[in-house]
């Protein structure tokens, strides 16, 4: 059983981080397995980012300053590795990988990395993406979205494997303080449609939000409210606390 | 969607097929066939098509075990296709070391092929079932793939007396044609629809009402109508004979999109994209800006339709071209100052794909330029097609002939498609776009795509882009605003690659210039971005041939650029 599959035995806490964003980010990701997360999403910095709101917009410069490339993505993932066997998805922007697209894939898998998003290939530009993951044995992770058709779900989780990650706002990331008013609704119709298992994300920010989504889904996302806390400087022990504290149900 | 064009014998067709958007080249082996090739042409063939980084097939139907590998040798096949009971069962022999693409017709099943590295073929029916990726092929002509596709969701097509004008003989507009029609948000290589999944569903509606409401001719009256009695087309053709002897070019037209109402071609687009929108039920607008003149021309578009607008542009363009940013505000739109990453026109396109994100429910994105996912290249390029049909025709008027060349400054390509769509078929017509060359050569110092930058992908559309090793887009410079930007239209890339239009570029020194030479010799103070084409006109004057007729697109007047330039650059003119 793969790291993902396992990771949605029980319900899946995913815990997205731009990679290279403040010192040692291996670290980070660590403490967030401490904090009870299952599935890490570490965000590959790109220059332009149209899919995120500004927290992440910041974190992503802030890592491209660092230094940060695919091959120091690719360390982060092995330091990981050494010492955790928690399900890792990479997050991307499709022009940082499209040149060297089996490559990068081998090398994804080779470091120890679960699954690949790519935020911006829709399943029509996927084909031969797809074709490779299966070739290198990483799950597909598909986006829906509240403009999805539940047609289109069924296709999203036909071409896709792992999860199927539901970015439940219109819009960028971004912290928000409520979830939409549908969706629930939304989320059981989905679930009609998909084949796999679905987390819910985007602006996820509270404990309560988290326990909602643990309610009617079977995983949930967060991301900029823990990007927030990098950018805040809390240290390594502070930040496992509060995403412990977000995270807890 | 993998192309695959089938027994081709003539070199240049090959290469202009890969050029095109085919993946493979099938070359084949069968001394039965008519489109049966002899070894030394297929070498040429394998050399040009690998110069353009396709690839060939070896396809074999009656061939020995050592005849195929001999081929396979000297053509160091990487990839081979097996037709017929004879060559198939070789393939316990050939699969090990060659990737296989197996004909398969109901017969029994080799145990060798690996889904992970073969393919099938299915010449009939597609047996959709199966781990492998499968082309479909078998008479796939213009009439029925269509269908073909929606029933065998295949990975690839494999075309061969559908895109022949006679038997054995390919057509390589056929091939284009065909390869639009299999995959039809592209422009040969280049295009897509590189979205956030957010965004499919209001492409994918903006681009049905693109193809239903905005083809009726209720929907074409109603837009020429405005174009003739709002904005004052056609514009005009003028024929600038000081400046041409100025700089010793025998004859030199613009076409006067600076005449128009806000001043450049920009309005063209915004108004039938706003029309459109309209039409959808949309009540708000949301666009980026440059030079200002796209953010005016849809604020114009706005208020004259009764949409609200807002308007997403950089800081440092808000700096040097304020004239447009009080117009843009007195016509009742917001405009939203951007100072993320270099605070330009790249810039203000994310900030607004982002609102649009979160707002298509009742927004329309209306881009400036021929960019972006499509279907919006298609739509800008639409719109804007009129420069290019009036001009046509007007040059021959004027004339009796058609140009020997035609300029274009190309920013993310709008007035330049605009104008070079009319003049596609014309092969003697050279057409000429003319990129930022900036303040010179280096990653940083320019908007010149075509030279510094790769294929690679921005803003949803897969095109040249100028950026870094680790793909992280390049930072661009030019002194003017609408041609400061990192990527290009994905038209224009294939013209590129196909060879059917030529991109040069002018430098920051070279457009001014331009600029104040036309402006005293004609008095036309054209836009800085304008002012491009001529600078480059002024390049090579002296190497044209001297009967030489020009014609070039004058796509803006230079109001908006000039407190910003008499503050600066061309301080000495107020000073003097
Ligand atoms: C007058 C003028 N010409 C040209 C351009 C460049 O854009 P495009 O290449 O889309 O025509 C602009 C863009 O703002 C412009 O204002």
């Amino acid at each position: 059983m793969s790291r993902i599959a396992r990771a949605f035995n029980e319900k899946a806490k995913i815990a997205y981080l731009t990679a290279g964003d403040g010192k040692n980010s291996y670290e980070y990701f660590l403490a967030l397995e401490e904090a009870g997360v299952n599935i890490l999403e570490i965000g590959i910095p790109f220059s332009d980012p149209v899919a995120d709101g500004p927290t992440i917009q910041l974190a992503m410069e802030r890592s491209i300053q660092n230094g940060t490339n695919l091959n120091s993505i690719f360390d982060i993932i092995k330091q990981i590795r050494i010492k955790s066997e928690i399900a890792i998805v990479l997050f991307t922007y499709y022009n940082l990988i499209q040149k060297n697209l089996a490559e990068f894939l081998q090398k994804a898998k080779q470091s120890g990395a679960d699954g690949i998003l790519v935020v911006d290939l829709p399943i029509e530009e996927a084909c031969e993406f797809r074709f490779l993951c299966k070739k290198y044995q990483l799950d597909a992770i598909m986006v829906a979205s509240p403009s999805t058709s539940l047609e289109r779900i069924e296709s999203l989780t036909t071409y896709g494997s792992g999860f199927l990650y539901y970015a439940c706002f219109k819009g960028t990331t971004g912290i928000r303080d409520e979830l939409p008013n549908d969706l629930i609704e939304k989320v059981s119709a989905m679930k009609q449609y998909s084949k796999l298992p679905i987390a819910i994300g985007f602006g996820v920010s509270n404990n309560k939000m988290v326990k909602q989504i643990l309610n009617i889904a079977d995983g949930c996302v967060i991301g900029s409210y823990l990007v927030k806390l990098i950018e805040s400087n809390y240290n390594l022990e502070e930040f496992k606390n509060l995403a412990k504290e977000v995270f807890k149900c | 969607m993998l192309i695959k064009i089938c027994g081709l014998r003539d070199k240049e067709i090959a290469k202009k097929a890969a050029l095109a958007g085919a993946n493979y080249i099938g070359l084949l082996f069968s001394k039965v066939s008519s489109r049966n090739i002899e070894l030394d042409l297929a070498k040429e063939i394998t050399r040009a098509v690998r110069d353009v980084n396709s690839d060939v097939v070896g396809v074999f139907v009656d061939e020995s075990l050592e005849q195929i590998k001999y081929i396979v040798n000297e053509l160091q096949l990487k990839i081979i296709q097996l037709h017929g009971d004879k060559v198939r069962q070789l393939v316990d022999q050939l699969a090990p070391n060659l990737q296989i693409i197996y004909v398969l017709d109901g017969k029994e099943f080799p145990k060798i092929l690996d889904p992970n590295k073969d393919f099938l073929m299915f010449e009939k029916i597609a047996i959709r079932d199966t781990p492998f990726r499968y082309f479909i092929a078998g008479g796939l002509n213009k009439d029925n793939i269509t269908k073909r596709l929606k029933e065998d969701q295949p990975y690839g097509v494999d075309l061969s007396s559908g895109v022949e004008s006679s038997l054995a003989n390919k057509d390589i507009n056929k091939i284009y044609e065909f390869i639009k029609i299999v995959r039809p948000t592209y422009y040969g290589r280049f295009g897509g629809q590189y979205a956030p999944e957010l965004l499919i569903t209001p492409l994918k509606e903006l681009e049905d009402a693109y193809f239903s409401i905005g083809q009726t001719e209720e929907f074409r009256n109603e837009f020429t109508n405005i174009l003739k009695n709002y904005i004052g087309r056609p514009t005009a053709l003028t024929e600038v004979t000081n400046f041409a002897r100025a700089i010793g070019v025998n004859r030199i037209f613009l076409k006067r999109e600076d005449l128009l109402h806000t001043g450049a071609h920009k309005i063209n687009n915004a108004l039938g994209q706003c029309l459109l929108a309209k039409k959808m039920g949309k009540t708000k607008i949301v666009a980026e800006t440059g030079a200002g003149q796209h953010g005016l021309a849809t604020a114009t578009a706005c208020a004259m339709m009764g949409l609200q607008c807002l308007v997403y542009m950089g800081e440092i363009d808000i700096q040097r071209q304020m004239p447009n940013v009080a117009k843009m505000k007195l016509l009742g739109a917001k405009v939203v100052p951007v100072t993320n990453g270099s605070a330009t026109l790249k810039d203000a396109v994310n900030e607004a794909l982002r609102y649009w994100a979160a707002n298509y429910e009742d927004t329309h994105y209306c881009l400036g330029s021929a960019l972006g996912p499509y279907p919006f290249p298609q739509i800008v390029a639409d719109f804007q097609s009129i420069i290019g049909k009036e001009a046509k025709k007007q040059f021959f008027e004027a004339t009796g002939c058609h140009p020997d060349y035609v300029i274009a400054c190309v920013g993310g390509g709008s007035n330049s498609i605009g104008i070079f769509s009319a003049y596609l078929d014309e092969k003697d017509v050279k057409l000429i776009g003319v990129e930022a060359g900036g303040i010179g050569s280096g990653l940083g110092n320019n908007a010149a795509r075509f030279s510094e930058g790769i294929p690679g992908i921005l803003h949803g559309t897969y095109s040249y882009v100028l950026q870094n090793k680790d793909g992280q887009i390049a930072e661009t410079h030019s002194i003017s605003a609408g041609l400061d930007y990192p990527s290009v239209g994905p038209q224009h890339a294939d013209l590129y690659t196909r060879g059917l239009a030529k991109y040069e570029s002018a430098t920051d020194e070279e457009a001014l210039n331009a600029f104040l030479l036309l402006s005293k010799t004609e008095g036309i103070i054209p836009a800085l971005e304008s002012a491009h084409a001529l600078g480059y006109l002024m390049q090579i004057a002296k190497n044209l041939e001297p009967d030489a007729k020009i014609l070039v697109n004058l796509s803006g007047r230079g109001d908006k650029d000039l407190p910003s330039l008499l503050n600066k650059e061309l301080k000495h003119v107020t000073h003097s």
